[in-house]
């Protein structure tokens, strides 16, 4: 990976180096780098498989400059792998071959304070052995089977799963004085396991940190069979109107599908908390939803945008009050209404420090306040219902300005009877057909512990409790499959 | 404005030559069993509008690389490397090439040595796990491009954005449209394929595809996003697509429809209707309940974590093969032979892409496979196996699937329907982790009394049990393909471009409406 003291030299010299341009007003330079390691599992024991199926890796380093021309047009232009002269001219003249009259782009970003603390990185992360990561990869495997054996477990069984580290680095910095540079390291791994038995039982673990000898990949292994092993001998239920408790899981992938809450999904009216609904209470007062990019160790903390605004914690849902929208400069400058909200989520796309893409609004750690409860206190709130421990293609079925959702109960969950968990759910036979307004509203209890989540193909992380709901929509399926 | 691309897709020609070299010389000095390259470079032009304001353009190039290397004395396994590029590399691009060969080789004998020992330490809970094998496929050199009218290159980008900007701002001043983005891209990709078994093939085609997107504000709000999508030129701009309208035919068209359906009531639940959908609609049926359980990786389940797997398949020895999964007018065909995006003539392995009938006259016959995939199931080698990408890893990806005709004329499914719903255009799909059951939404729903299409409905689509829905398949001849841009699969997340459709269906559904 290219160091942290190249990038913040070249960009300070792309941005002097545009400012001379005689045709420019106001300029921002970025220059990032970026290497994703994954490793990915796939086994069955009954089929011809690999075990580490995909030991890979995808890096990209470049520049970018985004320009307000004296014309008054804007223009970005970019030069992949090339942080000389000559990428400079690259990037300069791609933006002014591009440069469009929005006439909604103001100004360029303004210094806003100072960051207020450092990234944690890995080195490990920065430069990653390849041994130790195939090796890290295959513990997981290998607890997997470890405890397959343990178990005495004799039926075909089915294991996938991965193991990524993330290493970014960037800097950015603009003719208003703008100047900020971070780097950030992640990883997570996830382990599901089929034990393919009458039944199908399966379980998922995921764990994540900012730092790779913080993730067990062993015990995460073992967890996945742990799981899988609790949902033997599962019974069904038939379609009902069902008390329930929503893992961690659950409620990140309620979130992925349909908490749209930033200005640029406002302004497509794409999203299911339109204006009208600013300020007015929108769920049960127990709820309450920040986006938190200062969180020590968690996988999207962010301690400065990619606009080069620090960034701090935003409160976005208050006791059941719709109370902000996620915002980056371009948006709050739109609209003088839109001027209240901060400028502090101005992103180019997740977790990566991506140079090539322009800059959006993305979110960093989304946070689900925490309750009072344990696990034991929700299922027993719940006396009668279902633990739902895992979603699988939680999806806007009626469009984007549609709370409505759909998804299925892929594994790891559990009926509820007396305050207690009887037994486990047989896999994939029940679909939810539900809303996110009906989630908000119909919560009787939180948990007291939070976890961090990021699902496949997301790129912010919610990190939450378990949720106890009065009411969810359940329809049986799969009759005479599963 | 820019004449010309800094990085046309020509380059990639110009050093086919170097990577074949230099992959010959990594070959004979390391001897994997397999190793192969991609190199791509991509020409694009696009720009877009939000409710008559331009929000940007670009006319700018994409270039990466990426490698596999498959390795090992007693136990073959994989190690993969891929990265960007920028214009700097090309003057070197044989360095570039081995250092990720040597990294790939690196990765693939650490994977082989751990796999050998987790083999022996456990060889029961491990007893699936095998030596990587191919089948062999014929080594060629090749050069094929997809035939296309009006080189997208020849447009300056001002046409671009004047184009979505007017468009856009027609769109705005339709009454109940409360926001609409035009976005117009089009391009030209240059793939280049080397192995170490000797192939060498490069592969061109133009691809464009505008996408339209609409909010409207009736009694109700209604949004709607949908694409032209063409493995073409920039004729598909002037209604040489899947829809037969122009691009700007095709705004309006959804503009005022989605319009309609923002003052159309919503439709409740419905247990067991009898459903008419359209070909628009059946794109993401046949996509995502056919299509998807007919990848060979899936059914052997190695994408369990991330896709999921096909019902109809538990393992070489428990499956559906030879079996009845759907009704006698049930045909479904991969084909990257034909018109769309699926359309190629070498996968990412350099496997020539072959038909494959995945279903036949309700009978499952085959899957969509790779080299490794081929062998497993003992199905001959069709070549599926496509990467969104050169940096990305090849996953087996539908060519082009779809329903194939039936025996029944549309209008007469319709005519003959007493009491049912004609769904029309594909929305948003909800698909059971093992595809066995769907919820796929749709534009329209109308219902059908006595063989008339009447009231519009809106918060529509089906549900139901997979294997129940196919059983009750009527298909008439009307076969009509559209294209898919954004099928997800992979980790890192893939959206790779591929084809799908069919003829109007009739079949039992249950309908779906608004939640409580």
């Amino acid at each position: 990976m290219i160091d942290l003291k190249t990038i913040k030299g070249t960009c300070q010299e792309l941005l002097e180096f545009t400012q001379k341009q005689s045709e420019v007003k106001e300029a921002e330079a970025y220059v990032s780098c970026n290497t994703l390691n994954v490793y990915r599992i796939a086994y069955h024991s009954k089929i011809p498989s690999n075990g580490l199926e995909e030991p890979k890796s995808d890096e990209n380093f470049g520049l970018s400059l985004r320009i307000l021309f004296k014309d008054g047009k804007y223009g970005m232009g970019t030069s992949d792998s090339n942080l000389s002269k000559e990428g400079f001219r690259e990037a300069y003249s791609k933006a002014f071959a591009s440069r469009v009259l929005d006439t909604d782009f103001h100004s360029l970003a303004s210094p806003a304070g100072k960051m207020k603390s450092k990234s944690r990185i890995d080195p490990k992360i920065i430069k990653t052995d390849e041994k130790k990561g195939v090796a890290k990869a295959y513990e997981m495997l290998e607890g997997a089977f470890s405890e397959i054996k343990k178990s005495a477990f004799s039926h075909p069984t089915n294991i996938t799963g991965e193991l990524d580290l993330l290493a970014s680095r960037f800097c950015v910095a603009n003719s208003n004085g703008i100047f900020a540079a971070d780097e950030n390291t992640s990883t997570f791994c996830t382990l599901t396991t089929s034990l393919e038995a009458e039944q199908n039982a399966t379980g998922t673990s995921f764990e994540s940190s900012s730092h790779i000898s913080k993730l067990n990949t062993k015990i995460a292994g073992q967890e996945s069979v742990q799981k899988a092993l609790a949902m033997q001998n599962p019974r069904h239920m038939e379609s009902g109107k069902y008390k329930v408790v929503l893992s961690e899981s659950v409620v990140a992938e309620l979130f992925y599908s349909r908490f749209d809450l930033d200005l640029s999904s406002v302004d497509y009216h794409a999203t299911a908390f339109p204006e009208e609904r600013m300020d007015k209470k929108i769920a049960s007062e127990q709820f309450s939803v920040t986006d938190d990019p200062t969180l020590k160790g968690a996988m999207g903390s962010k301690i400065v945008s990619d606009e080069g605004i620090p960034t701090r914690k935003v409160d976005l849902i208050k006791d059941g009050v719709l109370v902000n929208y996620l915002s980056n400069d371009y948006y709050s400058k739109k609209k003088n209404e839109w001027a209240k909200y901060a400028p502090l989520h101005g992103f180019r796309s997740g977790t990566e420090r991506n140079y090539n893409s322009d800059v959006g609004i993305g979110a960093t750690n989304i946070v689900v306040a925490k309750g009072k409860h344990s696990q034991e206190e929700l299922i027993s709130e719940v006396k009668n219902g279902i633990f739902v421990g895992r979603l699988w293609y939680t999806y806007p079925v009626n469009g984007y300005a549609s709370p409505d959702f759909t998804s299925t109960i892929r594994g790891d969950s559990y009926i509820i009877e007396n305050g207690k968990i009887v037994g486990a759910l047989t896999p994939n036979t029940m679909r939810v057909l539900d809303s996110f307004d009906n989630f908000m509203k119909n919560i009787i209890a939180i948990g007291k512990e939070q976890k961090a989540i990021q699902a496949w193909g997301q790129e912010e992380i919610v990190i939450t409790p378990q949720i106890a709901l009065s009411e969810m929509n359940l329809k049986r399926i799969s009759t005479g499959l599963y | 404005m820019q004449d010309k691309i800094l990085l046309p897709i020509e380059k990639a020609t110009e050093v086919k030559d170097s990577l074949s070299k230099c992959i010959g010389k990594f070959s004979s000095t390391s001897k994997p069993l397999l190793a192969d390259l991609r190199l791509e470079v991509s020409n694009v032009l696009a720009a877009s509008a939000l409710n008559g304001n331009v929000k940007g353009a670009t006319r700018d190039y994409g270039a990466d690389i990426g490698v596999r290397v498959f390795y090992g004395k007693k136990v073959v396994a994989g190690g993969f490397a891929g990265k960007s590029l920028g214009l700097a590399d090309f003057n070197d691009i044989e360095k570039v090439a081995q250092s990720l060969l040597q990294l790939s080789l690196k990765r693939a004998k650490y994977n082989s040595a751990i796999k050998e020992k987790e083999m022996k330490k456990f060889k029961k809970e491990g007893s699936g796990l095998y030596s990587t094998k191919f089948a062999q496929v014929k080594i060629v050199d090749d050069e094929w491009t997809k035939p296309y009218k009006k080189n997208p290159l020849d447009a300056d980008i001002s046409e671009f954005i004047k184009r979505s900007e007017e468009l856009s701002g027609e769109i705005s001043k339709i009454r109940g449209i409360s926001a609409n983005s035009i976005a117009i891209a089009s391009g030209l990709d240059r793939k280049i394929f080397v192995s170490s078994e000797g192939t060498i093939i490069e592969q061109t085609r133009a691809i464009t595809e505008p996408s339209i997107y609409i909010a409207a504000k009736g009694k109700q709000s209604e949004t709607y996003h949908e694409w032209i999508a063409e493995a073409k030129g920039l004729e598909a701009l002037e209604g040489e697509n899947s829809h037969g309208k122009s691009l700007e035919e095709f705004a309006h068209y959804l503009a005022t429809g989605t319009v309609e359906l923002s003052n159309a009531p919503s439709i409740d639940f419905i247990k067991d209707a009898t459903v008419v959908t359209d070909p628009w609609f059946n794109t993401l049926l046949s996509h995502e309940v056919c299509g998807h359980p007919s990848e060979a990786d899936r059914a052997l389940k190695r994408e369990t974590a991330w896709a999921g797997r096909a019902w109809w398949f538990n393992n070489l020895q428990d499956n559906q093969f030879g079996k009845e999964v759907g009704s006698q007018e049930m045909t479904i065909s991969s084909n990257p032979e034909i018109e769309g995006y699926g359309n190629y003539k070498y996968d990412d392995e350099g496997t020539e892409g072959k038909k494959v009938v995945n279903i036949e006259k309700g009978i499952l016959r085959a899957f969509m496979n790779s080299r490794e995939t081929s062998q497993i199931l003992g199905q001959g080698a069709n070549g599926h196996m496509r990467a969104t990408s050169a940096s990305h890893m090849p996953l087996i990806r539908m060519s082009n699937t779809y329903f194939e005709a039936g025996s029944f004329k549309a209008q007469e499914l319709i005519e003959e329907t007493r009491d049912g719903y004609y769904i029309v255009g594909e929305k948003t799909p909800s698909i059971g982790e093992s595809r066995q059951n769907f919820n796929i939404t749709c534009w329209k729903c109308f219902k059908i009394t006595n063989g008339e299409i009447g009231q519009l409905y809106r918060n529509a689509g089906i549900e139901y049990d997979s294997s129940k829905f196919f059983k009750t398949i009527e298909a008439a001849d009307d076969v009509k393909h559209f294209n898919v841009p954004n099928c997800g699969k992979g980790t890192p997340m893939q959206t790779m471009r591929v084809g799908n459709g069919g003829p109007h269906l009739r079949a039992v559904a249950n309908i779906t409406g608004k939640r409580d």
